[in-house]
C-alpha cells in the first residue's frame, strides 16, 4: 500500500518536473516577439465640417487648383541664380605693372 | 520601304525646329561654358609667357608673350560675346517681360556686341606688346558700361520671372473675387466680413509687391558705379529687394489658399 502511494507520489513529482522542464524549454526556444515600431501614419482627422455649396462648383475647383499651381510656381522661383552670373575676366594685361 | 523612309524624314524635319527652339538658351549656356574653359586655358598660357618675358626680356619670350596675349584677348572677346548671346536667349525665353522691356535690353546687348566686334578687329591688328596694352585699355575703359548692362539685364530677367508670377497672381485673385461675389447669398454676414478682410489683405500684398517692383526698376535703370565692386553691391541690394517682392507674392498666395479653405466649408 505504502509502495503504491510512493509510486503515485513519484509519478506526480516526475510529471511536475517534466511539465516544468518542458515549459522552460519551450520558453527558451520560442522566438522572442519582435516589437516593431509601427510608424504613426498621419491620418487626416475626419473632418466634421460640412462642405459649403461653393465647394462643389467647378469654378471653385478650378480656382483651388490654379492657386495650388501658383503656389508651386512661386516656391520654385529662384531669384539669386548664380549660374548665369557674368564671367570673371582679367583686364589689365599686367605688362606695365611688373 | 521608300514610303516609310520618306515618312520618317518628314517627321524628323517637322520635329527639328521644335527641339532647336526649346534648347536655344541651353545651347548658348553650353557654348558659354566651353568658351569660359578656353579662356581660362589661354589666360594661363598668357600668364606663363608674360612671366617669362618680364623675367628674361628675350626676343623669343617677347614673341611668345605677344602670341599668347593676342590669343587670350581673342578668347576674352569670344567669352564676353558668348555670355551676351546667352543673355539674349534668356531674354527671348522670358515670359514675363513686356515687348518694350525685352527690346530695350536686347538693344543694350546689341550695342555691347557692336563694341566687342570692333574690339575684335583691333586685336587682329596688334603687332607689339605696347599695341596689345593699348587695345586692352580700350576694353578696360568701357568695361564698367558693359558690366552695368549685364547687371541690368540680369535684374530684368528676374523682374520678368516675377512679373509672370504676378500676372498669374492677379488672375487668380480676380477669379476668387468673382467666385465669392457670385456666392454672396450662400454665406453668413459674419463670414462675409472675414472674407472681405482677407481679400483686402491679399490685395495689399500685391500692392506691396508692386511698390517694391517700381523701386527695383528705378534702381536698375540708374545702376552705375565707379568700380565693379560698387556695382556688385548695388546689384546685391536689388537682389535683396527682388527676394522681398517674391516674398509678398508668396505670402499673398498663402492667404489665397487659406481663403479657399475658408469658403470650402460651411460656417
Amino acid at each position: 500500500m505504502i509502495k503504491k502511494i510512493l509510486y503515485i507520489v513519484l509519478t506526480l513529482l516526475l510529471g511536475v518536473w517534466v511539465g516544468f522542464w518542458a515549459n522552460k524549454t519551450i520558453k527558451q526556444t520560442k522566438p522572442s516577439i519582435q516589437i516593431t515600431p509601427t510608424s504613426a501614419e498621419a491620418k487626416p482627422t475626419p473632418s466634421n465640417r460640412e462642405l459649403s455649396s461653393i465647394a462643389s462648383q467647378s469654378a471653385f475647383l478650378n480656382a483651388r487648383d490654379a492657386i495650388a499651381s501658383l503656389s508651386a510656381s512661386v516656391s520654385s522661383l529662384t531669384i539669386n541664380d548664380t549660374t548665369f552670373g557674368p564671367p570673371a575676366i582679367e583686364l589689365p594685361l599686367g605688362f606695365a605693372d611688373k | 520601304m521608300k514610303a516609310i523612309v520618306s515618312l520618317l524624314a518628314i517627321i524628323v524635319i517637322l520635329l527639328t525646329p521644335i527641339s532647336f527652339v526649346s534648347a536655344t538658351a541651353e545651347k548658348a549656356y553650353q557654348d558659354y561654358l566651353f568658351q569660359y574653359d578656353q579662356y581660362r586655358l589661354k589666360l594661363n598660357n598668357f600668364k606663363v609667357a608674360r612671366t617669362e618675358y618680364l623675367k628674361f626680356k628675350t626676343l623669343l619670350a617677347e614673341t611668345t608673350a605677344l602670341d599668347t596675349v593676342k590669343s587670350m584677348m581673342i578668347q576674352r572677346n569670344s567669352l564676353l560675346r558668348s555670355y551676351l548671346l546667352l543673355l539674349t536667349e534668356k531674354l527671348n525665353e522670358n515670359k514675363g517681360l513686356t515687348v518694350i522691356d525685352r527690346q530695350l535690353y536686347q538693344k543694350l546687348i546689341q550695342n555691347e556686341n557692336t563694341f566687342l566686334a570692333n574690339h575684335s578687329q583691333l586685336i587682329g591688328s596688334i603687332g607689339s606688346i605696347s599695341d596689345a596694352t593699348d587695345v586692352s585699355k580700350q576694353l578696360e575703359s568701357h568695361y564698367l558700361v558693359l558690366y552695368a548692362g549685364i547687371r541690368q539685364t540680369l535684374t530684368a530677367l528676374s523682374l520678368g520671372e516675377l512679373m509672370n508670377i504676378d500676372t498669374q497672381y492677379k488672375y487668380n485673385f480676380e477669379n476668387l473675387r468673382k467666385l465669392i461675389d457670385l456666392n454672396k447669398s450662400a454665406v453668413s454676414p459674419e463670414k462675409q466680413s472675414t472674407i472681405d478682410r482677407w481679400l483686402l489683405q491679399i490685395n495689399n500684398k500685391q500692392n506691396l509687391y508692386q511698390q517694391k517692383i517700381e523701386q527695383i526698376m528705378t534702381a536698375n535703370s540708374q545702376l552705375k558705379g565707379n568700380t565693379q565692386l560698387e556695382m556688385d553691391e548695388l546689384f546685391m541690394t536689388i537682389q535683396k529687394n527682388l527676394s522681398e517682392a517674391k516674398q509678398y507674392l508668396s505670402e499673398g498666395t498663402s492667404f489665397m489658399q487659406e481663403l479657399i479653405t475658408l469658403i470650402q466649408y460651411k460656417d
